[in-house]
Order: structure tokens, then sequence, then C-alpha cells
């Protein structure tokens, strides 16, 4: 098979049969991602002591640090959507770094970064209403000058779309030229690219991604002059 | 390959599910873990606080105490003192009427032995007058006409002093 050939094939999303239904292959990797994901977290709160010791300290510094690196952008009004951005930074860490040991990450299905990006902009939306009620959610689209009004209802689109497009561009792109790599050379260099566009790029992206949804809550959930 | 399609709900359900076990198994634990910290840490100041203030209002108590004694010590040597000095004024005037007394009594006491001794030497001297009268006349006439003559005599002498 040539190297075209080959690489045309991994980058379909094939679908899965399970009992009748057609599960994306993405689907499938998400829920190994959960269960992964969740058993740890099981395994890291079994037994919390009120003084944090061993794995206990790990894990509550692990959140801890991202919890401020949300809460610098979100504020004090936006400290409730904390959990949910750890929840997706998670997932994207762990599927990013999936591709290390030889399965192909989610994210270079568009659904999902398309999916994710859907959410974070529903979720922005959403914490602008809670915040200021439909009345002041529909005007903040005028602020600061009323002459913003259309470029602020275009970012209702860029802004998902940015982060769906970042997100998709970089797995995939890692991942066909990871596929090149162990394609041309098997051995030794494939674990300096796994490096650098697994571990450094995908975690970078992970954390992007999270980093601008916060961004954009904070925004919309911040005090007006 | 890039293209969106229904597929997409898959992931938003997966991540909604995957949010709710993690609020389950990981939020919700922490969370309760760090609110029984707060409380654990708050109690520990509020209790700090307490026995800061508790201290503090022992130590004026102490103080004022302290103050009171050392004016009531003040109060009891100054008493002391009067009442000391009021002793001493006393013993003193006692003593000097005493010594009063005794000096007066002693006066009198001379006065007295004098006296007699005068009032003896004069019935002495009598005898002895009389004796030499007596010895002089060669007779003794008569002893009580004698005597009578001498006191007489004496009483004149006397009164002529």
């Amino acid at each position: 098979m040539s190297l075209s050939e080959e690489l045309t094939e991994k980058l379909q999303n094939p679908s899965i049969d399970i009992g009748g239904f057609a599960v994306p292959q993405s689907a499938v990797t998400t829920w190994g991602i959960m269960l992964f994901i969740v058993l740890l977290a099981f395994v890291f709160t079994r037994n919390l002591q009120v003084v944090p010791k061993g794995k206990q300290a790990i894990m509550e510094s692990v959140l801890d640090l991202v919890k401020n690196l949300f809460l610098e952008n979100l504020g004090e009004r936006g400290k409730r959507y904390i959990p949910y951005l750890t929840t997706v930074i998670l997932y994207l860490a762990v599927a990013n770094l999936i591709g290390m040991i030889g399965i192909a990450p989610p994210t270079k299905d568009m659904n999902v970064t398309a999916g994710l990006a859907l959410m974070s902009i529903v979720l922005v939306q959403y914490a602008g209403i809670r915040e200021r009620g439909v009345g002041g959610w529909l005007k903040h689209f005028a602020y600061p000058t009323p002459i913003v009004t259309f470029m602020n209802v275009l970012e209702l689109g860029i802004k998902p779309l940015s982060l769906c497009c970042r997100l998709f561009g970089n797995v995939l792109g890692a991942y066909i030229i990871m596929e090149m790599i162990i394609y041309c050379v098997p051995a030794v260099v494939p674990l300096a690219g796994s490096a650098y566009f697994d571990i450094f790029d995908g975690l970078l992206q992970a954390y992007v991604f999270c980093f601008l949804t916060s961004i954009y809550i904070g925004e919309s959930v911040e005090e007006e002059e | 390959m890039v293209a969106i399609n229904w597929n997409i709900f898959w992931i938003i359900f997966n991540i909604i599910v995957l949010f709710i076990l993690l609020r389950i198994f990981l939020f919700k634990p922490l969370q309760k873990i760090a609110a029984k910290r707060e409380t654990l840490i708050q109690g520990q100041i509020d209790n700090a606080t307490k026995l800061n203030k508790e201290a503090s209002t022992l130590k004026e108590q102490y103080e004022n105490s302290l103050k009171n004694a050392k004016e009531e010590s003040f109060q009891i040597v100054s008493d002391a003192k009067e009442r000391a000095q009021t002793q001493y004024d006393h013993i003193i005037d006692k003593a000097n009427e005493d010594a009063a007394q005794i000096k007066q009594q002693a006066q009198k006491a001379t006065e007295a032995e004098h006296e007699q001794m005068m009032r003896n030497a004069k019935a002495e001297l009598a005898d002895i007058a009389l004796a030499a009268a007596s010895k002089v006349l060669g007779s003794n006439i008569d002893a009580g006409a004698n005597k009578k003559l001498l006191d007489d005599f004496l009483a004149g002498e006397e009164s002529s002093k």
C-alpha cells in the first residue's frame, strides 16, 4: 500500500456497529477516555483527608493549578463554570495524548471538535443570559458602541468556528505528520515527533481551547462600566 | 474527512455524561473536603480568637486585682502606721504622766520624811536640853513643868525665827 492510500484510509472516520447502531469510532474512543478519567477520579478521591497527603495532595495541587488558570479569566462571577472547563481540559488532554499509544485521537474527527466548540459557545451565551437576563444579554451585543453590533453577532459564529478548526487542524495535522513519519522511519524518529506533536502540541491545544472558552465566558459575565 | 454531521451529538452527549460523572466522583467529593477543611480552619481561627480574648480579659482582671492589692497593702501599711503612732503617743503620754506622778510622790515622801526627821530631832533636842538643864540645876524639880518650860522656849524660838 502506498503512503497516500494508507493515509486516505486512516483519515476516514469509520463507524463501528454496536447492536445495530453505527457508532463513530471517535465516540467509542471517547468512551474509553471517559472510563479512564472516571476511574482515575474514583481512585484519586478514595478516602479523602482534610489534610491532603500523597496522591490526594498531587491531585489537589493539579486541579488547583487548572482552577487558578481559569479563575483569572472567569473572574468571581464565572467561578461556577470551572468544573465544566476542567472536565473538557481533562478530556482533551487525554484525547490528544492517546495518539502516543497508537489509538487515533478522537479530536481528529471534526464532529468532536465542532461539538465541543458548539457547547462552548452555548455555554458562553448561557452565562451571559444568566448574568444579565435576556434583555441585558441582547444589549451586550451593542457593547461598547452600537457600531460593533454586527461584529459581535458575527462572533457568535466565528468564535466556535475558530475553536473547532484550531483544535481539529492541529490534531489532524499532527496525526498526518506522525503517520507519515511512522510510514517512512518506523523507529526512533517517531519518538521525537510524538514528544512534540502529542505531548507538547496536544496539551497546548487542550489548554488553548479551554483557555479561550474561559476568556469568552469571562467576557460575557464581566461587569460593564 | 472534514464533514460535520449528526455524529456531532455523540461528543455533546459524551461530554455531558463525563461532566456528570466527574461531578459525582471528583468535584463533589473535593468540594466536600474543601468545605470540611474550611470549617476546620475557621473553627481553629475562631477558637484562637476566643482564647485570645479570654486571655486579655484575664490579664485585665489580674492587672486590676494587682492594682487593688497594691492599694490595699498601702492602706494596711498606712493604717498600721497610724495605729502605731497613736499607740506610741499614748504610751509616751502615759510614761510622762507616770514619771510626773512618781516624781511628785517621791517629793512628797521626801518632805514627809524631812518633817518627821525634824520632829524627831526637836523631840530629841528637847530631851537633851532637859537633861542638860536638870544637870545644871542639880535637881529635878518637876519633870512635867520643865518639859513645859522647854517646849515654850522652843516654840518661842521657832516663832521668833
